[in-house]
């Protein structure tokens, strides 16, 4: 149970503070001018319970930083604080008053509604109504499904003013929000059967299935019966027939290889000769260059000779004509020697040297010459031999040469013979053998069509099969439930009986009151909405709220107990006196409502009722926690009272 | 005759009257055909190493090439393979063979900024006597480098052979008149 204590703005250098429970722990009545904070008061309630938006007009953006509320949660008391444009979505909740400021602050998130550690987790468990799933989608069962957050509570808590007239009381237009309002009241009233729920969309899903499947085979079957695929029996006849040509081809091709190899092992001999001939080409090359060297050092050498047997004779020529020509001057001081130098007893008369004996074995050019050309009798026939032997390696050389092309033109020539017309045969072979596996693809590709054909009928079969389960277990699941027909009798019946007592005109019209299976709120045989009368809206939602209240109080429902209403005269007085009125603006009609309000109040000290009015009637008085008037000599001026 | 130092070379080119001899028909040949430039020691060396070994002056394929290969002068023989050592030697010698030619007064030396050598009338006489054919190839190859250096003066003469020591072969662009 949740129980609204007390509010706190938390202005620069000031707080402005409503306490809820000042008149009554169960009603509390804000009234006053308009444009004096009522509202406002409500939305910061809101947003201290995980609202995303506060109010953001002048007067607050201009004093106010952040926001406390202190609450009741189970019979203790806790404060929740918010920062106001701060851009952080988070919420400081600490046990205790607003007033205790030294207990410990835990953080919790705003965003992301529903996930632990945040506001909306931290209230939803405390309320006992942790962890409950919601699906999101009526129609789609495999939509993801989320935790209850205290967001989607609170629909049922607080009436904002707007959703009083707006036609809109459920969300109707929006689709999502309104399917979850659903299985709030029914979470709420503990009729809501999650595995009931499960079962029909699972049934739904199934059909789908089915439908989808037998789609699939029709279309799978038409295919095959226009492509003229034959049936299994002969895909497989025929893919065993391919197989064994596909293994006749692959003998074809062993053998063919064999014979390649030894044609090869042929060539083989005839690549070592040719080997061989590359061989003997290059040594006689070698032998031709080495006696071509030979030959170049020879040929100086003889020339040599050739030269030094001239100057021999050239030598023998000069001792012959200079050795009459005495010395008679002397070679140092160019004077005449007197008497003429001479060797008399073994000494020079000229430089008293004797006379050394190798001196005197003086070279004889003629022993020389015969020597000369002794040698060189000696090097030509040498020469000449060189000679021949340069011939002949020249020819060795051209020989082996000729011998070498001839054998690699051999070589290549068999290569090609060998392997050319295996060659051919081969490419037959792999063509063959690539047309076999395309047929034995193409019979597969076949082969699995039958197969998925067959497949899917199976499938089809099981899902037929799950269906007939399925509903059998709906069936039983129906039998045994509580009776959700039961929960809608109660709510209308208590709307019924608040519209009756309220002085609703005509309320007995088409049937009376009640609420459809989906809880829309009709009268006189209309939805709420269709009625024609803005008072007649504000009405039914009134009334709508109250009876998930009281209903949920006197049934023991998991409802938090709290119920705020915002502005709940709304169209049922006339916005000026003389203004035009219909049958709802009805001064008796406001005057029975708020009779039940108070009474409810003092009959239900458990519950909380908070609300907002521009001028109650004086049933209301007793709980009027705070009056605003709007003007500065009656204060207070307004929530925010120092902003005139 | 007795060869130089101690003759124990049989090398030709070692034997003292083969470079006399030499001496004779390259002074006669200079004689014959007198140049401007001045005969000393430096360039009878330079022009007796050249005349000896025609074909560092002139390739084989020239006329003046293959008439030297015609006088006799092969280009093949072992003697061109240590060209450097050669002329060293024959720098080496030639001052003590010009003064064994004086003291046979075959020669004259003249006195002047630099000494100079030519023939004496003995000299002459005896070198018209030479006939062996190495003697009318020499006279030949003689006549070639005396006009390959007729127009190159003493110092350019110097550079040469200086040159022709350091190289390891007598390469001929040093030559004011390449390799004709």
């Amino acid at each position: 149970v949740l129980r609204i204590a007390k509010l706190r703005a938390h202005g620069l250098d000031r707080t402005y503070d409503v306490d809820f429970r000042l008149r009554s722990p169960s009603l509390a009545v804000i009234a006053g001018q308009i444009h004096t904070g009522k509202t406002t008061i409500l939305e910061l309630v809101d947003y201290c319970l995980g609202a995303d938006d506060y109010p953001a007009h002048p007067e607050v953006s201009s004093r106010v930083r952040a926001v406390s509320l202190e609450i009741e949660l189970a019979g203790s008391a806790w404060t929740i604080e918010r920062p106001l444009f701060s851009g952080q979505a988070e919420a400081w909740i600490h046990p205790g008053p607003l007033d205790d400021a030294g207990a410990e602050r835990t953080r919790l998130a705003v965003d992301a509604p529903g996930k632990p550690g945040t506001l909306s987790g931290w209230l939803t468990e405390q309320l006992g109504l942790g962890d409950l799933k919601l699906s999101t989608s009526r129609r789609n069962p495999n939509a993801q499904a989320q935790t209850l957050s205290f967001r989607d509570l609170f629909w049922i808590c607080f009436l904002p003013s707007e959703r009083l007239d707006n036609k809109a009381l459920l969300f109707e237009g929006a689709d999502v929000k309104r399917y979850k309002l659903e299985q709030v009241i029914e979470l709420v009233f503990d009729v809501y059967d999650a595995e009931l729920a499960g079962q029909i969309d699972r049934l739904a899903r199934l059909r789908d299935e089915l439908r989808e499947k037998s789609r699939e085979i029709e279309a799978l079957a038409t295919f095959l019966a226009e492509d003229g695929v034959p049936n299994r029996a002969e895909l497989v006849r025929h893919r065993e027939i391919l197989e064994r040509e596909r293994a006749s081809v692959a003998r074809e091709t062993t053998d063919l290889e064999a014979g390649v190899r030894d044609a090869t092992d042929e060539a083989q001999d005839l690549r070592a000769r040719f080997e061989t001939a590359r061989h003997a080409t290059r040594d006689a090359a070698t032998r031709l260059r080495d006696r071509r060297d030979l030959r170049e050092r020879l040929l100086p050498l003889r020339a040599q000779y050739a030269e030094d047997e001239r100057k021999l004779a050239f030598i023998g020529e000069a001792r012959r004509l200079l050795d009459p020509v005495h010395i008679d001057t002397c070679p140092r001081c160019l004077q005449r020697l007197t008497p003429d130098p001479d060797l008399p007893d073994g000494a020079c008369s000229l430089c008293h040297q004797p006379l050394d004996a190798a001196v005197a074995l003086a070279v004889d050019p003629e022993r020389e010459r015969r020597e000369l050309q002794r040698r060189r009798r000696d090097l030509d026939p040498f020469l000449t031999q060189v000679e021949h032997e340069i011939a002949r390696a020249e020819r060795e050389l051209a020989t082996a040469a000729e011998s070498e092309q001839r054998i690699g033109a051999e070589l290549e020539s068999r290569v090609a013979s060998v392997l050319g017309p295996r060659r051919a045969a081969r490419d037959r072979q792999i063509a063959s053998r690539s047309e076999i596996n395309a047929q034995i693809t193409a019979i597969e590709r076949a082969l699995g069509w039958r197969e998925a054909l067959d497949r899917r009928r199976g499938e089809r079969d099981q899902v037929e099969e799950t269906i007939r389960n399925t509903r059998d277990a709906i069936e039983k699941r129906r039998g045994a439930r509580v009776d959700k027909a039961d929960l809608h009798r109660r709510l209308s019946e208590r709307f019924a009986s608040l519209l009756r007592d309220w002085g609703f005109p005509k309320v007995e019209d088409e049937g009376g009151p009640f609420l459809d299976d989906r809880f829309v709120p009709h009268v006189r045989g209309r939805a709420y909405s269709r009625i024609g009368s803005q008072g007649a809206m504000t009405l039914c939602a009134v009334a709508w709220q109250l009876t998930l209240f009281e209903e949920a109080e006197l049934s023991g429902a998991r409802h938090p107990r709290v119920v705020i209403i915002d502005n709940p005269q709304k169209n049922l007085t006339p916005a000026k006196p003389g203004d035009p009125r219909d049958e709802y603006m009805d001064a008796g009609i406001v005057h029975h409502m708020w009779r039940h309000l108070t009474s409810w109040a003092a009959n239900h000290p458990e519950t909380q009722l908070i609300v907002v009015e521009n001028n109650p009637p004086a049933e209301a008085d007793p709980y009027v926690i705070v009056r605003y008037s709007r003007d500065t000599r009656q204060p207070p001026y307004g929530f925010i009272d120092d902003a005139v | 005759v007795a060869t130089e130092d101690g003759g124990r070379s049989t090398r030709p080119d070692d034997q003292l009257v083969a470079r006399l001899g030499r001496l004779l028909l390259l002074l006669a040949e200079l004689h014959d055909r007198p140049i401007r430039q001045p005969v000393d020691t430096q360039r009878l060396a330079l022009l007796d190493f050249c005349a000896d070994h025609p074909h560092t002056l002139y390739s084989s394929d020239s006329i003046p090439g293959q008439e030297l290969t015609a006088a006799g002068f092969s280009r093949q023989t072992l003697s061109y393979s240590s060209l450097v050592q050669r002329f060293a030697n024959r720098r080496g010698t030639i001052e003590r063979d010009l003064a064994h030619l004086i003291a046979r007064r075959l020669i004259e030396a003249r006195a002047g900024p630099i000494v100079t050598f030519a023939l004496s009338e003995s000299g002459r006489q005896l070198a018209g006597r030479f006939e062996s054919a190495y003697a009318d190839g020499y006279r030949v190859s003689a006549r070639y480098a005396s006009a390959f250096f007729k127009t190159t003066g003493k110092t350019k003469v110097q550079e040469t052979a200086q040159r022709l020591l350091a190289e390891a072969t007598l390469t001929l662009d040093v030559m004011p008149h390449g390799n004709r």
